[in-house]
């Protein structure tokens, strides 16, 4: 992809492509001028440092429909048929009791409606914003492709959309060396994955400081690849390689 | 009616006699000026910081007052004369700097002439649109680096947010109450564009950013053109 530099910084530059994207690029000091065109590799970029804000919203998003779904069903817990033949048996009482969870059952729904309605909305664009790698495309289907990925600063989380797949990686340092979190979700809840994912971690020279590979059995929603990748160091290209079908 | 987009070249004429404008032109191009001798040196330069980038100034504004219309465009000239003045600074710094004698160093000029002049019309003209827009996105007050935080990854949402940018600088009253108020109209574009106002709010930044493009004339992009 060929982009033309807007801004040049001391690590990086501001270019935008042709079809207006802005992207953030790493560039080695003096290496280009105002209005020099680059070529910008798909899945190759410089890390954002909004992960923490969308995390933040991701996790307000899922406790906001969680405590909504566990309040309905509280509510329509009373009315399936099992709940009204208990409700039917009970005394007055009861059933007046009924009638004041209801009404605060109605209350509360109806502040939570939109909640719920800006919930999902966020949960949208949350997708929708991150950076995406086009050589795999969203979907059901067959996929068969890979990318590589700039390992970020040593802290610095990088997340990434390849299919309906997320990619959430950052470079870890500790006593006992350096290591890469490979985290791995799938998106879209009407699909799941089934295939390999090879991820593997490439020095400076070219050389493997690292890899797994994962073979997976209808990976779908709400499950979670973790993986530690031991590294020598902290600079370096993550190549992840994706075979499968999503159905 | 014919519109006549001033070239950057007759700018610079024109800006020759007027100190305000010979300055103004300086503070536009001062990003400009900072790659080209960060390019020079190999190093990122700083304002207020590295002595090159005073050299780049002034050899700027000596470009200004010495440019001949006609005989290059503006910006290889600009760029012929910083390097020039970046080698005569490094000379005086170092004793043990090549000195060149006057006919090797007419020859130098000469050959960097011809290399320079060579240079492409097109990609001058691109980087003095490139120079246009940044100032002018400078000017509204977007942060390059903001900008590129918030652009859309995703070509969809791109697409509606340009399409929106589009819809804005081709009517007059939109545009008009857009450039005044520096608001996007929200209120008269939803009736256009079935899109959630929060999401609206998130582009801001990113579809003032392409109504600049479609107004300055900022070619590089294809977003004037509908996308295509």
């Amino acid at each position: 992809m060929r982009a033309v530099v807007i801004e040049i910084h001391k690590h990086y530059c501001i270019a935008v492509t042709a079809d207006g994207r802005f992207v953030k690029q790493h560039i080695e000091q003096g290496e280009l001028e105002i209005g020099d065109e680059i070529t910008i590799e798909a899945g190759h970029f410089v890390p954002g440092r909004d992960w923490i804000k969308t995390l933040a919203i991701a996790a307000a998003a899922i406790a906001v429909i969680g405590f909504g779904s566990w309040g309905m069903f509280r509510v329509f817990g009373w009315y399936t048929p099992q709940g009204g033949a208990q409700a039917a048996a009970r005394d007055s009482a009861g059933e007046e009791m009924e009638e004041a969870v209801m009404m605060a059952a109605e209350e509360a729904t109806a502040e939570e409606a939109p909640a719920e309605a800006e919930a999902a909305v966020q949960e949208e664009d949350l997708a929708m914003e991150m950076e995406q790698v086009e050589e795999v495309p969203s979907g059901p289907g067959q996929v068969d492709g890979d990318f590589n990925l700039e390992l970020g600063d040593v802290g610095e989380p990088v997340e990434i959309v390849a299919g309906n797949l997320l990619f959430l990686y950052w470079v870890a340092e500790s006593e006992e060396g350096v290591e890469l979190l490979l985290i791995i979700e799938e998106l879209d809840p009407e699909l799941a994955f089934t295939g390999y994912i090879e991820a593997v971690v490439l020095t400076p020279l070219g050389e493997v400081a690292g890899s797994r590979s994962f073979d997976l059995q209808e990976f779908k929603r709400g499950e979670r690849l973790q993986e530690f990748i031991p590294l020598n160091e902290s600079q370096g290209t993550l190549n992840i390689i994706i075979n499968g079908v999503f159905e | 009616m014919v519109i006549h987009r001033e070239t950057l070249e007759e700018r610079v004429i024109r800006s020759r006699d007027d100190n305000d404008l010979v300055n103004s032109l300086i503070k536009e191009f001062k990003p400009f000026i900072a790659s080209v001798a960060q390019k020079r040196v190999g190093r990122y330069l700083e304002y207020g910081v590295d002595d090159e980038l005073s050299v780049g100034l002034l050899a700027f504004r000596e470009a200004i007052r010495s440019f001949k219309e006609g005989r290059a465009r503006f910006l290889s000239f600009a760029r012929m004369v910083i390097s020039m003045r970046l080698i005569d600074y490094y000379r005086k710094l170092d004793n043990n700097f090549e000195v060149l004698g006057d006919e090797e160093n007419q020859d130098l000029w000469d050959r960097q002439s011809v290399e320079v002049y060579q240079l492409e019309n097109d990609e001058e003209d691109l980087k003095a649109e490139v120079i246009r827009y940044s100032d002018l996105l400078s000017r509204w007050g977007i942060d390059m680096v903001e900008l590129a935080r918030v652009s859309p990854r995703n070509g969809e949402l791109r697409k509606t947010y340009q399409e929106i940018a589009r819809k804005i600088a081709g009517h007059q009253a939109l545009l008009n109450s857009f450039m005044e108020t520096k608001r996007i109209p929200i209120k008269e574009l939803q009736k256009d564009f079935p899109i959630h106002r929060k999401k609206l709010e998130r582009g801001r930044i990113y579809i003032i950013a392409m109504i600049l493009a479609i107004t300055s004339g900022f070619s590089y992009m294809d977003i004037g053109r509908g996308g295509e």
